[in-house]
Parts: C-alpha cells; sequence; structure tokens
C-alpha cells in the first residue's frame, strides 16, 4: 500500500493484543479491515501497527442464543449476521441491518464490532442496536466492562473506548414476555454500495391486549452520532394498536425535532429532515401493518 | 519488514515473502502473475478486484496478505479446468455477457461464489450477489441471464 509503513501482529490472546496496543504509539486494531484499509489508502489514518483481531482464542466470531439475551462476538461478519437464523428469528431488523451494508463482497469480511468502533454517525448497525437495548462489553485494562449502546458514541468516528480497550461482545436482551417488533429502514440513493442519507430503526413492545407497553426510536446519519431518541415512551406507552393519526404525528415530530442533520455532498439538511419525516411514518406504518 | 507467508491460490500453495502493507490483490497480479483479478477503484466499491477466500466471495483490494496467511483462494483463472472452461464462463460466452469484460472477472467469481451456496437463486438473489460489482457497459441484463441459464 502506498505510503504506509506498519508491523502487523495476530495475536492469540486479547491480552496480547491490550499489550501491544499500549506499547506501541498509533497502534490501530483491524478486524475486517473494510473501513481501515480504505482509510489507510487514502492516508487518512498512518498507524505505526496494525494488531489483527482475527486469531484470538476464544474465537470472537460467534452468535449464541440465551435464555435472556443474544450474544454476538464482535469478530462476526456482517454476512453471518444477516444469514443467522437466530437472529432472524428473534431481530430480524438487525440481520436487515447487516445486509443493507455494501455489498456481498464487503460483507463477507466487515464486522458488527468494526461497523460500531468506526462510529460512522450514519452506520447501519447501530440504530437497531440501539432500540433494541444493547450493551457492549469492553475489555478493558483490568478487565471487563459493560457500557449501553447509547452511552458508546461520542462523536463522528468517535466512541469511549480509552486506549487498550477493546471491544468484544454485543449483548441483545431477549423479551419473551411480549412481542418485540423493530424494523429498519436505511434511506440511501443506491440500493447497494452506499451510506445511509438517513438510518430509522423503530422498536415497539406490544402487550397480548394489543397495547404498546414501550418503544424505542433511532436515527442514524442525522446527528454527530447515532441518536436514540428520548420520550418514545411517554408518547407510544398504553397507545392501542392500530396508533392513532395524533400519536404517529407526535412521534414524526419528536423525530424531526430530535434530528441533527448537516449539509454534505450526499444530501442537504433540509432534504433529511423531511426523509426522517417520510421514513418515521413508513416504519410505524411497516410495524403495525405486521402486528395481527 | 518482510513477513512469509502461504496461500493456497487456485488449487497450488505458495510460499512468498510480503511486506505488511500489500493486498492479496497485489501479491496475486504481481508475485503470482495472475492478472485475470482487476484493480478497478481500490477501495472495495467496485467489485473488480472479487476472488473467492476461503470459500467467501472478497474484495481482494481490501486484504492484506499478511492477513490471508494461510488461506485459499480461487481466482478467474480457476475457473478453467484441465482446458475446460467453467459453466459460468461459458453461458457468460453464450449469453454476450460482457463488453470490455473488466468487469467481467469479478462478475464471474461473484456468480460462483453465489452458486456453490445457493445452486438455485431467484432473480434477486442473483442481483443482491452482484451488487458489489460494478459493469459500465452492460446494463447487467446479461450477466444476470448467464448466470440463471447455469442453474440446473
Amino acid at each position: 500500500m502506498f505510503g504506509q509503513n506498519f508491523s502487523f501482529s495476530q495475536p492469540r490472546t486479547l491480552a496480547e493484543a491490550q499489550s501491544i496496543l499500549l506499547e506501541k504509539k498509533d497502534a490501530l486494531l483491524i478486524a475486517g479491515g473494510t473501513d481501515l484499509i480504505v482509510k489507510m489508502k487514502k492516508i487518512r489514518e498512518k498507524p505505526s501497527a496494525l494488531i489483527s483481531l482475527k486469531k484470538i482464542e476464544p474465537q470472537l466470531n460467534y452468535i449464541q442464543e440465551h435464555e435472556e439475551n443474544v450474544e454476538i462476538g464482535a469478530l462476526t461478519t456482517l454476512q453471518e449476521l444477516g444469514e443467522s437464523e437466530i437472529i432472524r428469528n428473534s431481530m430480524p431488523a438487525l440481520s436487515v441491518a447487516a445486509l443493507s451494508v455494501g455489498s456481498r463482497q464487503v460483507r463477507s469480511i466487515a464486522t458488527i464490532g468494526g461497523n460500531i468502533c468506526n462510529a460512522s454517525p450514519s452506520a447501519d448497525l447501530p440504530p437497531g442496536l440501539l432500540v433494541l437495548g444493547a450493551n457492549f462489553e469492553i475489555l478493558g485494562l483490568s478487565g471487563s466492562r459493560t457500557v449501553s449502546g447509547a452511552h458508546f458514541f461520542r462523536g463522528p468516528g468517535q466512541t469511549c473506548l480509552e486506549p487498550g480497550e477493546i471491544l468484544t461482545k454485543i449483548i441483545v436482551p431477549l423479551n419473551k414476555q411480549e412481542e418485540v417488533w423493530c424494523t429498519y429502514i436505511k434511506h440511501s440513493i443506491r440500493q447497494a454500495v452506499d451510506i445511509a442519507l438517513v438510518g430509522i430503526a423503530l422498536q415497539l413492545t406490544i402487550t397480548g391486549d394489543r397495547k404498546v407497553k414501550s418503544g424505542g426510536l433511532a436515527l442514524g446519519a442525522v446527528a454527530p452520532t447515532p441518536l436514540l431518541l428520548q420520550g418514545v415512551d411517554e408518547i407510544l406507552k398504553d397507545q392501542a394498536l392500530p396508533l392513532s393519526a395524533k400519536t404517529k404525528d407526535a412521534l414524526v415530530s419528536l423525530a424531526v425535532k430530535s434530528a441533527k442533520p448537516i449539509d454534505d455532498h450526499r444530501a442537504s439538511a433540509r432534504y433529511r429532515l423531511a426523509m426522517v419525516d417520510a421514513l418515521t411514518h413508513r416504519a410505524l406504518n411497516s410495524i403495525t401493518a405486521s402486528v395481527v | 519488514m518482510e513477513t512469509e507467508i502461504k496461500l493456497k491460490v487456485n488449487g497450488h500453495l505458495h510460499e512468498i515473502k510480503v511486506d505488511a502493507g500489500r493486498t492479496i490483490l497485489e501479491v496475486l497480479r504481481q508475485d503470482l502473475g495472475l492478472t485475470g483479478t482487476k484493480e478497478g477503484c481500490g477501495t472495495g466499491d467496485c467489485g473488480a478486484c472479487t476472488v473467492i477466500l476461503d470459500g467467501k466471495p472478497v474484495n481482494s483490494c481490501l486484504v492484506l496478505a499478511v492477513n490471508a496467511d494461510g488461506s485459499e483462494i480461487t481466482t478467474v483463472e480457476g475457473l478453467t479446468q484441465d482446458g475446460r472452461m467453467h459453466a459460468l464462463q461459458e453461458s457468460f460466452l453464450k449469453h454476450g455477457a460482457f463488453q470490455c469484460g473488466f468487469c467481467t472477472p469479478g462478475m464471474l467469481m461473484s456468480g460462483k461464489a453465489l452458486l456453490d451456496k445457493n445452486p438455485k437463486p431467484s432473480e434477486l438473489e442473483i442481483r443482491q450477489a452482484i451488487a458489489g460489482n460494478l459493469c459500465r457497459c452492460t446494463g447487467y441484463a446479461k450477466v444476470v441471464q448467464a448466470i440463471q441459464d447455469v442453474i440446473s
């Protein structure tokens, strides 16, 4: 790669990976590399060392269903997420989000951990993870800690990870008492190999008597970070299905008020706000049409 | 700093010394002389560099050779066995599914990767499988037909 001079290691343990991270200034972790290698080619990153997580044991690539949650290893590829029976059955919005990224070739090697830690404001996995209440397990310097998705993202490309820390696992809670309906819509110019102009994830938790117990709405690409909206439960709680126009309008207004998009070469802020409006309606209609 | 890696390419084992910064696209084309795989964009957007790595279609421009140590790679050169073209190649010829031909190796590898996992894909599944292979010439219709024609 032109203009890049770095050492490469493939540690077998997380402890080893951490010690290299701390020892070498400007060392970076590499998972799939579909974001990082592109950045390095454009000389937007110039690491002195790359530390591959591919050979870490036990492997960081897994999807495990438990009674109360699904655990996803950080190195699980987006194609694996998209094809996983467990994810498709219990939280299909995440497989939709995963399959919306890039192309088959990119998804073969891109990972959920990479998508999260790259922390693009328009990343496709975070909105669904946020509305499903996902927690991220991080290996710190003195043991593991768990951070909620909502607290993980700090700014464009910035996360709460401190030097030497490694995201190892994503834990998505399962609710077996109620029905959890979730959808992810990615609005982009192209149908593939494109970045979201607006991303929206909507989650409704429905009780047996067809009322909303709780809900969540998260927006991507319209703020410095993926945005989990506050005030959604207040609008949706105890509303009977089908939702009234008044309730839907209230949620749409909240979404439009909360979004803080910018003008960039892909779209104007005004367009993005108009799309937040349209897509919130679309997400609401899509879920309420599916709930019997 | 050079590392020695092992790559199995089209069934042949190669031991090569590489710098950390070299991608498998560079190694395939420059070190192994397999120039069938093309570089279109270098950033994982066009798919002209598509190869099959450990059974999965990947953009070889994004994979560091050192990260592919021990892997098996199939390139377009590996589709022809004992002088006989793969059914996909014959179908592309029959349907005229290329013009300049630059995207074609990538299209073939995406097609092969699809059929290896899903022998009877729908048209939508074919289009999704080649969504990462950009073609400036054909408009994709004949590529899709050529892949459909291979479905038994």
